[in-house]
């Protein structure tokens, strides 16, 4: 550390006078605690720099460390700890080497006796995507639909309770909130070309959904309508994010997607509008009301809005937090 | 005619009002009824403290500093100052133990802590009397910091005082058995300093912001450790360290640019500046201390063998 000059330590020492008076116990108490305003903490401050009793009062009336009384008691592994997670991982790890090997030889039995088994095609616990698809995740196929890359590191259910802040869940699936039945569409392609129902799709978990989902194509229509397309635009329907909500400008960067309306609505969906999320931007506490008519995101994290009053929002986390600039 | 109040009056009475309003909103909270104190004692308690902190301060300011005091603290302490019985049982449950605790963190001794405490102890219970009233240590906490943090500054104060009344008190006899009546006459050091050098450094020292003079203080007079200083501020050791590095640096340079002020130039003005680092003969400590008491006869052989030549 750069040192001083004597002659500093000599001033500082001179600048040493007989006070007075002194700041009493409570004001160097609540010192100590912070709890002082800017005012009386420059006062206090401006004292201590020339009392040496005082300083000596607050170096004492400071409590101890206490780190140093955490470390003087043995602190209990937790059951996550590094033994444990050893352990764990190896039996995890010969479970599923062993269900699958199970299945291999299942299928190899099926298709060695040429019987075919109706639920295991048409409703498999883990649906496995053409072979195709999985061979080259991220580029085209024969048919032209491309795949999504994998899922990335937080599952959408933990993303999920990070914003639960600032968000609401919007129950159900889109679907759910025509109230008229709808006919269900074919969904994406999965299990050797036959079409698996929602009702199983929807079982599998948003992870395994997430790998082998392929990408759709999204529009917006005159009334504010959101369409989805899987098969590059020759069929639509409709996705019902919000009755309330006339949507006018959306932004999809492979199965996310981020579409905002009238009145500060802003909607996100992680599975390609399987599960929509409402997202509310806040800045210096004061929230999004004006309507949203531009939404980019260069990637999952980094996001802007632009409203028809002129603000711009933006953020840097995916939507846990907002600023207006 | 109708008579209109003065400003004065009418603030009075803005004032007035506004306290009852605080006291009704912080009354129940401070849960002073159960320790024995009625609503017109807790409304006096508030008016004296914002009196001694905010006075001819508007009513709103009154309020918000009302607000940010430890209620609940403020009612059982001055409850026991008052002398109820009830606030004392609640008192001793949540204190008695944590005084000893703070006293021997304070002293570093547990005999020595045992002692502060109990002389602690008979201040807050209010063994003294003055025109037939108790007198408690307790009937002056206000309540701008937490109770125990109050009771660590006035144990620290008192165990400061202690140690400097100890240290005026000098023993005759072991005086002249380590030979203080043979001890030379301390002549004062003489240091050729320019006289420009002392005012260019008291110009920069007093520029700085209260903070940095105190972390300077308390680093260079004190020989406090960055992990104390540290705490004291509540911020990360590194942060005092950083702090110091750039405190010693913009110093030297901001003394150099008085002295060019003053009609150095920049090789006198450095020159100056490492004159004075050189003199070893300088004892800081003595310059530091506030009481200039002779040193010990063992203390004085060293300081002879230390010297050069």
């Amino acid at each position: 550390m750069a040192d001083v000059p004597k002659v500093v330590i000599r001033g500082l020492a001179s600048c040493r006078v007989a006070l007075d008076t002194h700041p009493d116990a409570n004001l160097l108490a609540a010192f100590v605690e912070r709890s002082l305003g800017g005012r009386e903490r420059l006062q206090v401050l401006d004292h201590l720099a020339q009392c040496t009793d005082c300083r000596e009062v607050i170096a004492l009336a400071v409590p101890e460390p206490v780190a140093a009384e955490v470390a003087r008691q043995p602190v209990p592994a937790p059951w996550f700890s590094w033994p444990f997670l050893r352990w764990g991982a190896a039996i995890a790890c010969v479970i599923v080497v062993g269900a699958a090997v199970t299945l291999r030889q299942r299928e190899l039995r099926q298709a060695a006796s040429g019987e075919s088994s109706p639920s295991a095609v048409s409703q498999p616990a883990v649906p496995s995507p053409r072979p195709e698809l999985m061979q080259s995740p991220g580029l085209r196929t024969e048919t032209g639909v491309e795949v999504a890359p994998k899922a990335k590191n937080q599952l959408p259910s933990e993303r999920g309770s990070a914003r639960a802040a600032n968000e609401a869940v919007v129950p159900g699936r889109a679907k759910d909130d025509l109230g008229a039945a709808q006919p269900a569409s074919p969904g994406p392609m999965m299990a050797g070309g036959m079409a698996v129902p929602w009702a199983a799709t929807s079982s599998i978990g948003p992870s395994l959904q997430t790998k082998a989902m392929p990408i759709p194509r999204w529009a917006l229509t005159a009334d504010g309508t959101l369409q989805r397309s899987f098969d590059m635009g020759r069929s639509w329907e409709p996705i019902t994010v919000s009755l309330e909500t006339s949507l006018r400008a959306l932004a999809a960067n492979g199965l996310d997607i981020w579409v905002g309306g009238t009145a500060g609505a802003l909607y996100h969906s992680e599975d390609a509008g399987e599960h929509w999320v409402k997202l509310q931007p806040i800045s210096d506490g004061r929230p999004l009301t004006a309507d949203i008519i531009g939404v980019e995101f260069t990637d999952f994290e980094h996001g802007r809005l632009n409203t028809a009053s002129g603000e711009v929002w933006t953020t840097e986390d995916a939507g846990l937090t907002w600023q207006k600039r | 005619m109708p008579v209109i109040p003065k400003k004065g009056a009418r603030t009075a009475t803005a004032l007035h009002a506004e306290l009852e309003r605080t006291v009704a909103q912080l009354y129940p909270k401070s849960k002073a009824e159960s320790f024995g104190l009625s609503r017109g004692d807790f409304a006096g308690i508030l008016s004296e403290i914002a009196a001694k902190y905010a006075p001819g301060a508007p009513a709103k300011e009154m309020h918000s500093l009302c607000c940010s005091l430890r209620i609940e603290e403020l009612a059982l302490a001055r409850a026991c100052a008052a002398g109820h019985n009830q606030a004392w049982e609640a008192f001793l449950l949540r204190y008695r133990e944590k005084l000893f605790d703070i006293a021997t963190y304070i002293t570093k001794e547990r005999s020595a802590g045992r002692e502060l405490a109990d002389t602690m102890y008979a201040d807050l219970y209010g063994t003294s009397t003055r025109d037939g009233q108790r007198i408690s240590k307790l009937a002056s906490y206000t309540g701008r910091g937490s109770l125990e943090g109050w009771l660590r500054t006035v144990m620290a104060q008192e165990h400061v005082n202690r140690y400097r009344r100890r240290r005026r008190l000098v023993s005759l006899d072991e005086e002249s058995e380590e030979g203080a009546q043979f001890a030379a006459p301390q002549r004062e050091e003489v240091i050729a300093v320019d006289p420009r050098v002392e005012a260019a450094t008291d110009e920069a020292i007093t520029a700085l912001p209260a903070e940095d003079r105190f972390v300077l203080a308390a680093y260079f007079l004190d020989e406090r450790t960055l992990a104390d200083i540290a705490r004291s501020l509540g911020v990360h050791e590194s942060t005092i360290s950083r702090k110091l590095d750039k405190l010693a640096k913009s110093l030297r340079k901001q003394i150099l640019a008085n002295l060019g002020r003053r009609g150095m130039s920049r090789r006198q003005a450095q020159e100056a500046l490492q004159v004075d680092v050189r003199d070893l003969r300088v004892s800081i400590r003595e310059r530091l201390t506030q009481e200039n008491l002779p040193s010990s006869f063992s203390e004085k052989k060293a300081e002879a063998r230390e010297e050069p030549g």
